[in-house]
């Protein structure tokens, strides 16, 4: 389960990204983010990558949830707003290195008119995917992605693993947004939960 | 924001937003609310989404929203749209939602408070082990494949076959449970493989089981039809069509995003994606959504099954002999086809009501013969903390395409509930009103606290004071098992 995140934990975490050699743009952002006081937030460390990925906001919806992710990429957006997804939906119940489940790769290609609907088609493939094949995703490759068309490998253990949280039904058309935004990316999606 | 919207006010219950509020509004909005709900209405963006549903082709009258309206994605929850097919009308995924067919039954009993009070200790848990709730939960009624296309076509009669329920149960279900027109061939591998473990199954979220008490009878001879007395223990049931209809509609809002440059259609919102109802787009959409409607009315027929006998075992009598016996079940997620008199000519309309109930007058012919004189039941769950209601549908309903409210509406978000919520000062709240709640995450329980709620008292005086439809009987919650 995402935890609220106090705004000095924000700054720790600040000084430790500066420490680990990140680029101040993320720093200062994530300062910026602790000022404002953000709502809950999570950063996602993304072992495939080898990068560490930016944030996730929630956006007050009355019924439903919605997210808005950054990146500095589109892969990065299409990466954290899936990581972003499955951290409502679920947590990882605690492990002992020997209890690790055995990770399953899923191969998810995707083709649509225009980005928005390849973004939205991703998210709701990989709704699809966690129901039909019982898995929770954590981890997600990029291998190919333009405007219409994406090929990617979403890796995740079985739900049993898991401690489930939320269900989310589908992502939605409704306010869905991703744009380019100085020094990057930026997405906004509305979940019927 | 909202706030600025300009309503004009049509009575103390009726509100107007005009057609001129946006380029493109083909009929005007109407909102059904008092002052005081419509302060929380103002509050989120619903008032706009009544607007850009005002955009569908072919829609008559208004764009109407009951007093539980609040934000959705697409349409409000709580809007009702009718299109007139043979002008254009269309149907629109979005105007039904994610959850197809989610719905509520109310089943009585022949058992007093003060009988079982000292006995739901045991069974409330008894309920909460024996009716599988959760997300993702899986149901322990397996059907095989070929079951499964039974289910989609024949819905609850496909229970009541396999014997989960009576004859008489499928007579008191909307549609006798079964919509016709379902057509399993336009139904996806992938909703069939989403849908295949979930049948009888609550589901998460708003969906609960309650066992309730009547704790306030408002027409004694409505009362006395029904058979209901104050103190009398009662069940609901909230569930949906779980990830099947969850499928489908994903499934056919990807298609009909197409279709609205195929059709030339404009509207603000593309959650609102739809297509004429005389398109080949449509006809499948309406099969498959026929098949998740039954696939639904099969699940909270198998849930009611399974508290039946929940309440035998703990109460060491047969169901039957306990009176259990079905008043209504009713959709709320549902476009249908149905037919009105509009300016002196008989139209078929497709009647879209997204988190709104039926609620038909007495005489009409498609009511069961216990309720011709007066009218169909129309069932209104509160929050845990609360009430729920037994309503009856009027004649005065024609002006909403016979539909009313669907529930109490949600004002604060879920994040906003979970943040305000103590778990532990909500279940002692609770407990100190006699209330046992049980579910499988904790976080549910602070979702859907009572505070996130509108007061269902409000919201049921509104459409009874419109004349929409006529409060029967209150309920209140005794125990309560979320998923």
């Amino acid at each position: 389960m995402a935890h609220k995140i106090s705004r000095s934990e924000i700054l720790l975490l600040a000084i430790h990204q500066f420490y680990s050699g990140l680029s101040w743009e993320l720093i200062k952002f994530m300062v910026a983010a602790s000022l404002r006081g953000v709502i809950r937030r999570k950063f996602i460390a993304c072992e495939l990558s080898g990068s560490v990925m930016e944030s996730y906001e929630l956006i007050e919806h009355t019924a439903d949830i919605g997210i808005r992710v950054k990146g500095a990429s589109l892969e990065d957006i299409f990466r954290n707003a899936a990581a972003a997804m499955f951290d409502i939906i679920a947590g990882e119940k605690p492990k002992t290195p020997q209890q690790r489940p055995q990770p399953r790769n899923i191969a998810v290609g995707q083709k649509a008119d225009n980005l928005e609907d390849l973004f939205l088609n991703w998210l709701n493939e990989l709704l699809s995917l966690s129901a039909t094949k019982e898995l929770i995703f954590s981890d997600f490759l990029i291998d190919k992605l333009d405007e219409n068309n994406l090929k990617a490998t979403a890796i995740g253990a079985g739900i049993e693993n898991y401690k489930v949280n939320t269900e989310i039904k589908a992502a939605t058309y409704h306010r869905l947004k991703i744009e380019k935004v100085p020094g990057g990316w930026q997405a906004e999606v509305i979940f019927d939960v | 924001m909202t706030s600025d919207f300009v309503l004009e006010k049509i009575d103390d219950y009726r509100w107007r937003i005009p057609r001129a509020y946006k380029a493109g509004m083909r009929v005007p909005g109407i909102i059904y609310a008092d002052e005081k709900l419509l302060k929380d209405i103002y509050r989120d963006k619903a008032l706009e989404q009544v607007a850009n549903v005002a955009f569908l082709p072919g829609i008559v009258n208004a764009s109407l929203a009951m007093p539980d309206i609040h934000w959705g994605y697409g349409f409000p929850i709580g809007g009702v749209a009718a299109t007139d097919i043979e002008e254009g009308g269309v149907v629109s995924p979005g105007g039904v939602g994610f959850d197809i067919n989610c719905g509520v039954r109310l089943i009585k009993t022949d058992l007093q408070y003060e009988e079982i009070k000292d006995k739901l200790k045991d069974l409330i848990p008894a309920l909460f082990s024996d009716v599988p709730a959760g997300v993702g939960s899986k149901g322990d009624i397996r059907v095989s494949p070929k079951e499964e296309k039974e289910i989609l076509v024949n819905g609850s009669k496909w229970a009541v076959k396999k014997g989960y329920g009576i004859e008489e149960d499928l007579e008191y279900t909307e549609e006798n449970g079964a919509i016709a027109g379902a057509d399993p061939d336009a139904v996806s591998q992938r909703a069939y493989e989403r849908g295949k473990a979930q049948s009888g199954t609550l589901g998460s979220g708003n969906h609960f089981l309650e066992v309730q008490v009547v704790d306030q009878l408002y027409d004694a001879a409505l009362c006395d039809s029904f058979g209901l007395n104050l103190g009398q223990v009662m069940l609901m049931i909230h569930s949906g069509s779980r990830g099947f209809g969850y499928q489908v509609c994903e499934d056919y809002v990807r298609s009909m995003v197409h279709c609205l440059q195929k059709y030339n259609i404009n509207v603000p919102d593309r959650q609102l994606a739809c297509a004429p109802v005389n398109s080949p787009e449509a006809k499948e959409y309406l099969g498959a959504m026929r098949c998740a409607a039954n696939y639904a009315w099969a699940n909270r027929q198998c849930l009611m099954h399974l508290a039946r006998l929940s309440f035998e075992m703990v109460l060491g009598k047969p169901w039957e002999k306990l009176g259990m016996r079905l008043i209504y079940d009713v959709a709320h997620n549902i476009a249908k086809v149905e037919k009105y008199r509009l300016n002196g000519k008989d139209k078929n309309l497709c009647v879209h009501r997204k988190g709104a109930t039926r609620a038909l007058p007495a005489g009409h012919p498609a009511l069961p013969e216990r309720y011709k004189n007066i009218g169909q039941p129309v069932i209104i769950p509160g929050d845990m903390g609360r009430n729920s209601y037994l309503l009856v549908g009027t004649e005065k309903a024609a002006e909403t395409f016979y539909s009313t409210c669907h529930g109490a509406g949600r004002v604060k978000s879920r994040t906003a509930s979970t943040r305000s919520t103590d778990l532990n000062v909500l279940l002692k709240d609770l407990q100190s009103k006699g209330i046992i709640v049980m579910a499988s995450g904790r976080h549910t329980i602070v979702e859907e606290a009572p505070q996130a709620y509108k007061d269902v008292n409000d919201v049921v005086n509104v459409v009874h004071n419109a004349g929409i439809s006529r409060r029967v009987c209150r309920m209140r919650p005794l125990g309560v098992i979320k998923g």
